[in-house]
């Protein structure tokens, strides 16, 4: 027997879910559940917001598996829904997305570096994105980890894709900078 | 090792995905569906019989108003046949309408078999189902006497056909509600 006659694929999973077998949801959740939980994680930065922003979105996914319809992938749908969720929850801690009003200070001239000059292990990237002001490490983590363009996120957040772009070319500055300066330490 | 960030992500991308929910996620998300679908039942039912009472009034009113036009004195025959039999009772009263009765019982006797198929093992969501269909049915029986003792027959008889539909459409709606929301079956993945 192969691999793929063993584990159902998504659409079987979805279509028994909407032929009324519940039990093929909880499958769903967890072939999903940890890459949507580290998405809201990115996002959110803390763990009770991301399993609030889980919760909500697989029972919204729930009621709305008839609506999806093969409009998408399951997985770019749900991710979609779990992005939502997550820069919801950010603005309504008042958290702004508009460069005007976050952090808009350059990065000083001596930390502008090559990203060549630094060192890269995924730890490191993940510690110091989580340190980074809301604004940037949403929009880094849209980019460079979620896969969506500057276009996309600028819908998301409802900025300018031009405001997106400065942001995320300081927002990847502040980063390496950081990287470089506990490299530095270390 | 050095290397542009947007590769390096992109070659490590599932590294990040590290962190793991809580399991209480899951039973939140269970226990957010449940009482979704436990109010949903609750307020179709509501419906349900909500539709079911109004009809009644609405038959008793006629009855009501037909009694008062006619003085006939007319002995009430509130014995209840097993099962009522729309198409014989139309072809008789109103062979117009005959094809069509025979049409609907026969979609609602169908109907009545799948949904005590489907409920088959909740034999007290059966009974809450049936309930509502047997205020219909005893609302039909009243209509039929009616119609057997006047002679002016039409309104009456559009009542019993207005009966019907209501039937298979509540039928339809039960197998909605089971559809959309089936009862739990009793096995874990």
């Amino acid at each position: 027997m192969t691999l793929t006659a063993v584990i159902p694929s998504v659409d079987e999973l979805v279509a028994r879910v909407l032929n009324g077998d519940t039990a093929a949801f909880r499958l769903l959740y967890e072939r999903y559940s940890r890459a949507m939980y580290n998405t809201a994680l990115r996002i959110t930065g803390n763990t009770a917001d991301a399993e609030d922003v889980l919760q909500e979105a697989f029972t919204d996914v729930f009621f709305q598996l008839r609506s999806f319809a093969n409009k998408s992938t399951f997985g770019a749908w749900i991710k979609q829904i779990v992005v939502f969720k997550s820069v919801n929850l950010l603005r309504k801690r008042k958290i702004s997305f508009d460069p005007l009003e976050s952090d808009t200070e350059l990065p000083e001239a001596e930390t502008v570096m090559e990203e060549t000059e630094v060192n890269l292990t995924v730890d490191r990237i993940k510690q110091v994105m989580r340190s980074l002001p809301d604004g940037y490490r949403t929009i880094l983590s849209l980019y460079l980890l979620e896969g969506y363009d500057h276009e996309e996120i600028a819908d998301i957040l409802q900025l300018a894709p031009s405001s997106v772009r400065t942001q995320y070319i300081r927002g990847k500055q502040k980063l390496l900078s950081q990287l470089k300066k506990e490299e530095r330490h270390a | 090792m050095h290397r542009k960030l947007d590769d390096f992500i992109e070659d490590n991308r599932r590294a990040f995905d590290d962190e793991v929910p809580a399991g209480r996620v899951w039973e939140e998300i269970e226990t957010n569906i449940k009482r979704a679908q436990h109010r949903s039942r609750f307020y179709s039912r509501r419906w349900m019989v909500a539709a079911s009472i109004a009809l009644i009034i609405a038959a008793s009113g006629g009855w009501w108003l037909w009694q008062k036009s006619t003085s006939d004195k007319t002995e009430k025959m509130a014995t209840q046949p097993p099962a009522i039999q729309p198409d014989r009772d139309m072809a008789a009263l109103a062979p117009e309408f005959a094809a069509y009765a025979r049409k609907v019982s026969a979609m609602i006797g169908e109907r009545r078999e799948q949904l005590k198929a489907e409920t088959a093992k909740q034999p007290e969501l059966y009974e809450q189902f049936t309930q509502d269909l047997s205020a219909l049915d005893s609302a039909y029986r009243v209509l039929h006497n009616q119609a057997l003792q006047t002679p002016n027959r039409e309104v009456i008889i559009r009542a019993m056909m207005q009966n019907l539909q209501l039937q298979a459409e509540l039928l339809n709606k039960q197998l909605q509600i089971l559809t959309a929301f089936p009862i739990k079956k009793n096995r874990e993945i």
